[in-house]
C-alpha cells in the first residue's frame, strides 16, 4: 500500500506532502522517512511544513483539572442507577425512533400518571419510602465515599450537619447516594470539609463558586 | 537537521500512557465485569480521550457525555474485543462514532471561514502571542475544517497515532485518510494565517 502511493503519484512533492503529517509524528517506516528526508533536503516548502506542524504540535487541548474525578462519579452514577443490560449511550437518538419514541414514552407516562391519579388516590398518603426505591435513587444529586476508617457516629453527623439524607447505595464501589438540600453550595462544601468524607461529587455539576 | 529540529520539540511520551499489553489485560477484566478494573482503564483513557473529542466537538457541555458514552460501550461490549486491532485503536474508533453521532445530533455546523475570524498563529516579534492564545486560534481555526478532515488531524497530530490506525478508527481507506490530511493541513495553514490557500 505504501509503495502504491509512490507509484500512483508521479508528483514527487505532492508524494511528499501526503506523507509529511506522519513524518512530524515519527510514525513513518524507516523506507518512507528515507526517501522523504532526501525530498526535505531540496525543498524549502516541505521544510517549511515540517516547521507549521512542529508548532503545532506544541498546543496539545488542555483538560480541565478533575475532569477524570468527575466524568468518572457520574458514570458510575449511571452504572450503578441501572443493571449493566440496561445501559445504554444516553446522547440523543436517530432517525424514526429518535423523532417518535420521545412522544410516545411521554403520551405513555401521562396515561400511566391519569390511571394512578385514579385507581390509587387513597393510597398515596403513605409517608415513608424504602431506601431502595426507584424514587429515591432518582432524587439523588450528589454522590459520596466515606473513609474507611470514619464511624458511624462521625458520619452520621457530618450527614446532620450539611442536611444531608441518604438516598441509596452503598454500590458496588461502596459510594453513597446522597440528596443535599439545594443544588449545594453549602452542603457540598461543608461535606468536603469533613473529615469522615474521603470523597463527594455533585451529579448535578458543581454550583458557581 | 530537520529530523533532529522535529525530536527535539516534541513533548515527551505521556508516562501514564499505557501499553497495549497492559490494555488487553484490563479489558479482560473489564469484560468479565470487574468494576476496578474499568475504573483504572477509565482514568487511563480519560486525557486522551477528552483532548481528542475535545477538538472533534467545540460544545464543551457534550464532551464528558461523549467521553461517558463511549466508555459505556466499552464497558458493555468489552468481551466483544477480538485483539484484531489495538485496544487504543478500538476505543477511539468508538469515540469517533459517537462523536460524529453526537455531531449530527446536536446539528453543528461547518461553517466557510469569515475572513478576519481566524487570527494568525504566526508570533512575530511585535505580535507576541501567548500559548492560551495560539491554543485557542487552533481550536478557532479546527471549528474551520470538516469533521472528517479534523478528526484526521487532530489524531494524526495531538495523538501521535500512524495512518494506518487512523484509517481503521476512522473507517476509510490509508489513501483517503492521506488525502483528508493534505487538504486538512492546507486548510488549516490558510486559517491560521489569515491567508486565501495555496496550491501546493
Amino acid at each position: 500500500m505504501k509503495a502504491r502511493v509512490f507509484q500512483l503519484d508521479s508528483d514527487p512533492h505532492r508524494a511528499a506532502q501526503a506523507l509529511l503529517p506522519w513524518y512530524g509524528n515519527s510514525t513513518l517506516d524507516a523506507e518512507e522517512r528515507i526517501w522523504l528526508e532526501a525530498h526535505l533536503g531540496e525543498c524549502p516548502r516541505c521544510q517549511a511544513d515540517v516547521e507549521f506542524q512542529r508548532h503545532l504540535q506544541t498546543l496539545p487541548a488542555a483538560v480541565p483539572a478533575g475532569a477524570a474525578d468527575r466524568g468518572w462519579l457520574a458514570l458510575r452514577a449511571r452504572l450503578d442507577a441501572k443493571p449493566a443490560a440496561d445501559i445504554r449511550p444516553a446522547t440523543k437518538a436517530s432517525g424514526w425512533a429518535g423523532r417518535w419514541l420521545p412522544l410516545a414514552l411521554g403520551l405513555q407516562a401521562v396515561l400511566v400518571l391519569v390511571l394512578a391519579t385514579v385507581w390509587l388516590a387513597p393510597q398515596q398518603s403513605a409517608e415513608y419510602r424504602t431506601l431502595g426505591s426507584a424514587a429515591s435513587v432518582t432524587t439523588a444529586n450528589a454522590l459520596v465515599v466515606f473513609r474507611p476508617e470514619a464511624t458511624e457516629a462521625a458520619i452520621r453527623q457530618a450527614l446532620r450537619a450539611a442536611d444531608a439524607r441518604i438516598v441509596g447505595g452503598p454500590t458496588v464501589t461502596d459510594a453513597w447516594l446522597l440528596r443535599l438540600p439545594d443544588r449545594g453550595a453549602g452542603s457540598l462544601a461543608r461535606l468536603r470539609a469533613e473529615p469522615a468524607v474521603a470523597r463527594i461529587e455533585s451529579l448535578e455539576g458543581e454550583p458557581a463558586r | 537537521m530537520l529530523r533532529t529540529l522535529t525530536d527535539r520539540h516534541r513533548a515527551p511520551p505521556d508516562p501514564r500512557r499505557s501499553t497495549d499489553i497492559d490494555d488487553v489485560a484490563l479489558m479482560a477484566r473489564v469484560a468479565r465485569g470487574e468494576l476496578p478494573a474499568f475504573e483504572a482503564f477509565y482514568r487511563g483513557y480519560h486525557d486522551r480521550l477528552h483532548r481528542f473529542i475535545g477538538l472533534m466537538i467545540q460544545h464543551h457541555a457534550v464532551i464528558e457525555e461523549v467521553l461517558n458514552d463511549t466508555m459505556l460501550v466499552v464497558w458493555n461490549r468489552a468481551s466483544t474485543f477480538n485483539g484484531l486491532s489495538k485496544v487504543s485503536t478500538w476505543v477511539f474508533s468508538i469515540a469517533y462514532r459517537t462523536a460524529l453521532k453526537a455531531l449530527r445530533d446536536h446539528d453543528e455546523p461547518v461553517e466557510e471561514p469569515e475572513g478576519d475570524r481566524y487570527p494568525s498563529l504566526r508570533a512575530g516579534p511585535e505580535q507576541h502571542r501567548s500559548a492560551e492564545e495560539a491554543r485557542a486560534a487552533l481550536t478557532r481555526a479546527l471549528e474551520g475544517l470538516s469533521h472528517e478532515q479534523r478528526s484526521v488531524l487532530v489524531l494524526t497530530y495531538f495523538h501521535d497515532l500512524p495512518y494506518a490506525e487512523i484509517a481503521v478508527i476512522v473507517g476509510c481507506p490509508v489513501d483517503t485518510v492521506k488525502t483528508r490530511a493534505f487538504h486538512g493541513r492546507r486548510r488549516l495553514r490558510a486559517l491560521l494565517s489569515g491567508e486565501a490557500e495555496d496550491w501546493l
